[in-house]
């Protein structure tokens, strides 16, 4: 009886091994399409509200991206050019009439929200609040009911990293029977994003006479628009124009190079997507074929938006 | 035992019982309340009737009778100085009380759903019939003249980006608004917006196009000259069908081409502009635009009378 009991502890006890919490490694936080992600919170403000009242409007905050992190990776060949920005962009408010609905900031910092990491799959959370008086209707010859849009748009820096671990073949075409550890396939497919609203959607290789070749598909995969990162401050949200939409820098790295890319940054995107070419110097013909993780940082801009409508009621 | 079977029973009832009310007791829920635009509906202001049997529909010579007026205040303002005034042959009838009477009815409101109503009775009588006639047919006109209000408030799109330069989301479009009736006899049909571009170019000027319609079936004339339009003085040309208007945008009043509408075959239109402008640094917003009319009118209603010999 007893080596009954000993063995159904130890076969549970290697059971639980299986039960254990996958380690940090295995857990890909950088998925997923989304990087700020702003919704109003519930009854704040009410779809019906009294005038001569102060009124509370509570944006929710979450970064769904995996950008910002605790521990940037350094060493890019682009860096953000606008070190002392504080905050990871700006909230406008607008579309209402702010002689009826007063006091209302037009603009708030998006406070610092971590991205999704390891440890935090759910990424940083936090709200804004936008706080005014609703004045009274009658004091402006308004006698019916005033409804007011709230909009609410946000400005911010991201950034998109993206892994795809490659195979470098310095002598692809070879004729000596060799074997290699890898071989470079038609191309690598990256797909659901990587925890960003712009995304790596496809990377193509080749290995050209004297330099390895990456085609990058970029694409914008969210529902805002994407905006020169350098003219964040400046002209998002009130003055987008050709000159600073779709403006995204590409740099990256593999097997110790930096990745040289046409067009030049910033690129510009064409309905949502662009095709990059970089290149690295090929490895030595002698070396043989190796795999290497190909890193890709896309630096820009985005801007989505929100709105909400609220019945001022007269009071009677 | 039995009994704890029983308590347990009641107190789940209870328990049951408190979540289905605390159902109906839902989340900071606010209706609706009636306001003050629930009443503009119609096309009615002032609308008058003679009572049953007064005045008769027959009468004899040398008779006292009654004239007996309903009024009621069928739209949604108030109206203060109102007369009535009656028109007889004098040869047939005299009136025996005094041809000039005054009223004031509050229109419909949250207070009074149904607007206010008053009744009005003077004496008359049927004077002989001279001559050979056995009978005569006698007309008893009744009108009234009282000064009344057109208000209503829209909503209203302020686009400062006229040319979409801004490649911004806008919360509103600059479109025009078709409306009904609102409570009175004469009515603002149409709104018309514009946002204009100015020499200052950091400013629009948001423009409206208003139409006004005489909807009733009464006459519209200047709201002061309520006492002329209900007596023999005259009224002059441009005192009739003159409609006054008053444009309010979020407080502050647009400036109209012209003040007084002129109602030609009924109807006019009058374009009114925000001369001092909106800062093209604002972004697009909704404001209320509020239109006043301020006009005087005047309807009537006649009934035959037949005079008969003794």
């Amino acid at each position: 009886m007893r080596k009954i009991i000993l063995i159904t502890f130890i076969f549970l006890l290697f059971l639980s091994f299986g039960c254990t919490p996958k380690t940090e490694d295995s857990v890909d936080y950088r998925k997923g399409t989304q990087g700020i992600v702003m919704n109003f919170m519930e009854d704040m403000p009410p779809a019906k509200m009294y005038d001569n009242m102060p009124i509370d409007l509570v944006v929710e905050i979450r970064n769904k991206g995996a950008y910002p992190q605790p521990n940037p990776i350094t060493g890019w060949a682009i860096n953000v050019i606008n070190p002392n920005a504080k905050g990871i962009g700006t909230l406008y408010l607008s579309g209402f009439d702010d002689k009826i609905v007063t006091g209302m900031p037009k603009q708030m910092k998006i406070p610092e929200l971590e991205g999704k990491t390891s440890y935090n799959l759910e990424g940083g959370f936090d709200t804004v609040l936008f706080h005014g008086n609703i004045v009274d209707l009658s004091s402006r010859k308004i006698d019916t009911n005033y409804n007011a849009e709230f909009l609410v748009i946000s400005c911010y820096n991201y950034e998109t990293i993206a892994y795809q671990t490659v195979c470098i073949d310095p002598d692809p075409y070879s004729i000596k029977q060799k074997t290699k550890v890898c071989t470079v396939p038609p191309s690598y497919s990256l797909s659901g994003g990587q925890g960003a609203p712009v995304a790596v959607t496809k990377i193509e290789e080749t290995t050209l006479a004297n330099k390895i070749q990456f085609i990058i598909y970029i694409k914008n995969v969210g529902s805002g628009k994407v905006i020169d990162k350098n003219r964040l401050n400046i002209d998002c949200p009130y003055s987008l124009s050709s000159e600073n939409l779709d403006k995204v820098y590409v740099s990256g790295r593999v097997s110790g190079y930096s990745l040289s890319c046409k067009p030049r940054n910033p690129i510009t995107l064409t309905k949502g997507e662009r095709i990059v070419v970089c290149t690295i110097p090929k490895p030595t013909m002698s070396r043989s074929a190796y795999t290497t993780p190909l890193q890709i940082k896309l630096e820009y801009g985005y801007s989505s938006s929100i709105q909400r409508s609220v019945e001022i009621l007269n009071t009677p | 035992m039995k009994q704890n079977k029983n308590t347990g029973i009641i107190l789940l009832v209870i328990i049951t019982l408190v979540f289905f009310l605390s159902g109906c007791i839902g989340p900071f829920n606010l209706q609706n309340p009636a306001n003050q635009d629930e009443f503009r509906k119609g096309n009615d202001g002032i609308l008058i009737n003679f009572l049953d049997n007064a005045p008769p529909s027959e009468t004899y010579e040398d008779y006292p009778f009654s004239i007996g007026l309903m009024l009621k205040n069928a739209g949604a303002y108030d109206t203060n100085g109102g007369i009535i005034s009656f028109t007889v042959e004098e040869d047939y009838i005299d009136l025996l009380d005094n041809n000039d009477i005054r009223f004031n009815l509050k229109g419909k409101s949250l207070a009074l759903p149904i607007g206010d109503q008053k009744t009005e009775v003077i004496r008359a009588k049927a004077k002989k019939i001279s001559g050979q006639s056995e009978m005569h047919t006698s007309k008893i006109l009744t009108s009234i003249c009282y000064p009344y209000q057109t208000k209503k408030s829209v909503d209203v799109c302020i686009d400062t980006d006229i040319y979409n330069i801004k490649n911004i989301q806008k919360v509103c479009n600059v479109k025009d608004i078709t409306l009904t009736t609102q409570g009175a006899p004469v009515a603002i049909t149409k709104i018309e917006s514009e946002m204009l571009s100015s020499e200052d170019e950091n400013i629009v000027k948001p423009s409206f196009e208003i139409y006004v319609k005489n909807v009733g079936d009464g006459i519209a004339f200047a709201k002061e000259k309520v006492n002329d339009a209900c007596s023999s003085a005259p009224l002059k040309y441009e005192e009739l069908n003159a409609v006054e208007i008053k444009v309010m945008m979020s407080g502050e009043e647009l400036q109209c081409r012209e003040k007084i509408l002129k109602l030609k075959e009924n109807k006019d239109s009058v374009r009114c502009v925000f001369e001092k402008g909106i800062s093209t640094e604002k972004f697009v917003y909704t404001t209320p635009l509020t239109i006043e009319l301020n006009y005087g009118y005047s309807t009537s209603i006649s009934k035959d009378i037949l005079i008969k010999k003794e």
